[in-house]
């Protein structure tokens, strides 16, 4: 390294890297999809003319409100730390993503002006409605276009292209960047939709009057539709993002699916099984308060929960006793001893597809159910504690993904010794420049390193 | 040896140790935000 290098005591530079970055996620997501759900619901409520609708809306503007400002200091903060403690690895990814960065950037004053504009003009354009709603969508439309610059970044790290570090597009489109943005896009709803889910249920079970209880009721059923709903989509992406990574990087792929870290898939299925399984018994359990009696529907549901808990019951078994190496939890022989109905073709396959296919089935009767309307307002303490366990869940599950993604890049064998890659075959994880074998660097030269 | 370019050498806990302890920070830092805000709601009167 050209210059000083800079460790922070106890914790490690990794770990302040770590912290900041799923910190921001967690509140970066959770505003992407508050904006995109409650902008759709304050148009729903136009369209529906039901007060409820617009309630939640302004509520997910409020919420908005108070957790940008913490939202945005931290990549404040990340950046600082990343120009501090990386500086080698920073000027690189600055000089090779620089549009994408320099879009962020604008991206970031947009959504400023427009979330802050979409709240604060609430009651002064109560007669101009559709001009409002206009203005939620808009911040919506930013939000979602500074997480396809920032997912840019987050793909290039881990899968740099063939072409030149020069070469904008190839950079723009690596070959992790589409199904990356895919599987963020959908799981910033369906994260968002547990999380108002779990606020509903909250606050149903601290709620004394009637009226708030019928609204967070409904609030929690509509949190859920969001957050199930497009948690369904999430196993079909995942694959096509999983795809692109084996081809692209296959040392990555090989370290989170099979190696030291394969861990994290059985950790993932734990989380979508107390997902799912929450989720449907919900939908069953809310299926006694539907207007009209369906007992057909609800013993379908019955059947739906059963299948759902076996595919999810599948997904839980190892595929070999070594659960997790790391901290010792290996068990007769380790890696040699297989444990039958755990490999991953075909059991995790079966397991994941049937959860598929049983959730979108039990959804589709639940919002059969739905449009025939509820009687809000009667749901049971364990409803909600099912509502607070998923939102719990996937925040974990947030934890779970973006680890596995960051970690990936420690899969393979830097020359200098290091543990892994910053950017992948370019830069090590002690910031060295490696040119032999970085798919960015057309040649061998003294800028870009000797091998 | 120390690698000449290090600018201190700081003592750090074990790789384990490590992870948990991030862990917790990001619990911490999240979830104080997350309360923040759940006090404003309960404490300040309708979110409407």
């Amino acid at each position: 390294m050209p210059i000083g290098d800079i460790e922070i005591p106890g914790i490690g530079k990794e770990v302040v890297m770590a912290v900041i970055w799923q910190s921001h996620i967690l509140w970066a997501a959770a505003i992407i999809g508050l904006i995109f759900i409650g902008a759709i619901a304050e148009y729903v409520g136009v369209i529906t003319k039901q007060r409820r609708y617009d309630r939640f809306a302004k509520g997910t503007a409020i919420a908005t409100i108070l957790l940008f400002a913490t939202g945005s200091f931290t990549p404040i903060l990340g950046l600082l730390m990343l120009t501090t403690l990386y500086p080698v690895f920073w000027s690189y990814a600055q000089n090779i993503l620089f549009w994408p960065l320099f879009a962020e950037a604008f991206m970031f004053v947009g959504e400023i002006i427009l979330i802050y504009a979409w709240y604060a003009s609430w009651d002064k354009l109560a007669y101009r409605k559709k001009l409002h709603v206009v203005l939620g969508f808009m911040a919506a439309m930013l939000l979602i276009a500074q997480q396809t610059f920032i997912n840019v970044v987050g793909s290039y790290l881990l899968t740099p292209p063939a072409s030149e570090a020069a070469d904008v597009a190839a950079s723009y489109l690596n070959p992790t960047f589409l199904p990356l943005n895919m599987h963020r896009f959908v799981g910033n709803i369906s994260y968002a939709g547990f999380l108002i889910a779990g606020w509903g249920a909250l606050h149903y079970l601290r709620s004394t009057r009637e009226e708030d209880r019928e609204y967070y009721d409904w609030m929690g059923h509509w949190g859920l539709v969001w957050g199930f709903g497009f948690l369904l989509l999430q196993p079909f992406i995942g694959y096509g993002y999983l795809k692109a990574i084996r081809e692209h990087n296959t040392e990555a792929f090989e370290y989170i699916m099979q190696g030291e870290k394969s861990w994290l898939f059985n950790l993932l299925a734990i989380e979508l099984a107390i997902m799912a399984v929450a989720a449907v018994a919900y939908c069953l359990h809310k299926l006694k308060f539907a207007e009209k009696p369906m007992p057909t529907l609800r013993n379908m549901t019955v059947g739906s929960l059963w299948f759902m808990s076996l595919f999810a019951l599948l997904n839980l078994i190892p595929a070999d006793a070594s659960l997790v190496p790391q901290i010792g939890w290996e068990f007769l022989n380790g890696e040699e001893t297989k444990i039958p109905l755990g490999s991953m073709y075909p059991w995790k396959y079966v397991g994941i597809i049937g959860m598929m296919l049983v959730g979108i089935f039990a959804l589709g009767l639940y919002l059969k159910a739905t449009a025939g309307g509820f009687r809000w307002g009667q749901a049971s303490r364990w409803s909600q504690y099912a509502l607070i366990a998923t939102a719990v869940t996937v925040v974990f599950t947030m934890f779970t993904m973006g680890y596995t993604r960051e970690t990936a890049r420690r899969g393979a064998d830097p020359p200098d010794g290091s543990d892994g890659y910053l950017i992948n075959s370019c830069v090590t994880l002690q910031q060295e420049i490696v040119a032999a074998g970085c798919p960015a660097a057309p040649e061998v030269t003294p800028e870009k390193g000797t091998p | 040896m120390m690698d000449p370019l290090l600018i201190w050498e700081v003592p750090l806990f074990p790789p384990l140790v490590r992870f948990f302890v991030g862990l917790l920070l990001v619990l911490v830092w999240a979830g104080g935000s997350l309360l923040f805000i759940y006090w404003i709601f309960t404490m300040y009167g309708k979110d409407e």
